[in-house]
């Protein structure tokens, strides 16, 4: 990591304190590499660890606790809970941590809603409800014929995907009900006329089978489509607030 | 041998080192300065400063070195007056810690 690199990065990392902090700290670092001279360059770098530990010190300064856990000793001072984080004992550890790493950004992919605080999973659920909103007023719009209209065209294509998906399971139930309807009147007509109650029967177990259809259809939606849906807003959300995982 | 100390120590020391300088000094040299007496992380000593600026203890200017703005940092009244509260309370208690270390301090 290069004097630049380093402080791009903290730079991005100090996004979110005030301007004039942000400034003061990064003019400080700036002054820091100045005065190390560029000889020292990189073991200046490498004594301030990384830009991650500079940035939770600069902002753990601000918030006024950053120091709540020195010790100071022979040894000098030190501080258990940043070398507990961010300090790496050799390389081997290094790359362990960095698979480590890498594996934990993967199971977020998958586990949003936990890693989430309770700002982000207010705004997810206002934004769910909020897609909602058009869901229970336009069953009746689509059974009517009326596609958008009063709701223009961007709650038309929400309702559309939430018809779709409980239309699919209406439909399920309906193949459902029909075929059970189908093979009860099958079976009581089939002593009295047996050829109409076999049709009968074999036209329920059409329509059952047509239903399964339909409700593998919807499962799928609910069991892929819906979680990718929603992971995908979630990221999005994720990048908004928490720029690179800060 | 590892004592929590909190905040005050560091600030005493960083005002101690700034002290010595009438003209100001800067972070680099600070750091240094400190790190010449007792091991601390080189990120540790700007919340310190920056503190110690808010508080009133420090004020900086900036001045022209070699082409380029050199930050300084100088110790005020409210600093000196801290400071010398800081020291007062520092010889008090390894004092009376270091009577008791050697068995010849007894509360009568």
């Amino acid at each position: 990591m290069t004097r630049k690199e380093f402080m791009k990065e903290l730079e991005f990392l100090l996004q979110d304190i005030s301007d004039e902090e942000r400034e003061e700290a990064l003019a400080f670092y700036e002054n820091y590499f100045d005065e190390a001279g560029s000889m020292n360059e990189s073991q200046v770098i490498e004594e301030l660890d990384s830009p991650a530990r500079v940035a939770a010190i600069i902002k753990d300064g601000l918030k006024g606790h950053f120091d709540e856990h020195i010790y100071a000793g022979n040894e000098g001072f030190s501080n258990d809970q940043y070398t507990q984080n961010y300090e790496v004992i050799d390389v081997d550890d290094k790359k362990a941590k960095k698979s480590k790493k890498e594996k934990k950004q993967e199971s977020q992919m998958h586990n949003r809603w936990n890693e989430m605080d309770s700002r982000d999973r207010l705004i997810l659920i206002v934004l769910a409800l909020l897609a909602c909103v058009p869901f229970s007023f336009s069953i009746f719009h689509v059974i009517g014929g009326i596609f958008g209209g009063l709701f223009g065209v961007g709650f038309s294509i929400i309702t559309l995907f939430f018809c779709l998906i409980f239309g699919f399971w209406i439909i399920t139930f309906i193949f459902y009900i029909a075929s059970v309807v189908m093979i009860v009147v099958g079976i009581a007509n089939i002593f009295v006329l047996p050829g109409a109650g076999f049709i009968c029967i074999g036209i329920g177990f059409v329509l059952m089978a047509l239903g399964s259809i339909f409700g593998k259809v919807a499962a799928w939606f609910f069991k892929d489509c819906i979680p990718t849906i929603i992971n995908a807003i979630a990221d999005g959300l994720g990048k908004i607030f928490h720029p690179r995982g800060v | 041998m590892i004592f929590n100390t909190g905040a005050a120590l560091l600030d005493a020391i960083v005002l101690s080192v700034v002290s010595r300088d009438k003209e100001g000094t800067y972070g680099y040299k600070i750091t240094q300065d400190v790190q010449a007496v007792i091991s601390v992380s080189e990120s540790t000593l700007y919340p310190v400063l920056r503190r110690l600026l808010k508080d009133g203890c420090l004020e900086s200017y900036d001045k022209e070195f070699q082409g380029r703005n050199r930050r300084y940092y100088k110790i005020t009244n409210t600093g000196i007056v801290q400071l010398n509260m800081y020291k007062r309370e520092w010889y008090e208690y390894t004092l009376k810690i270091n009577k008791l270390f050697d068995g010849g301090y007894q509360n009568d």
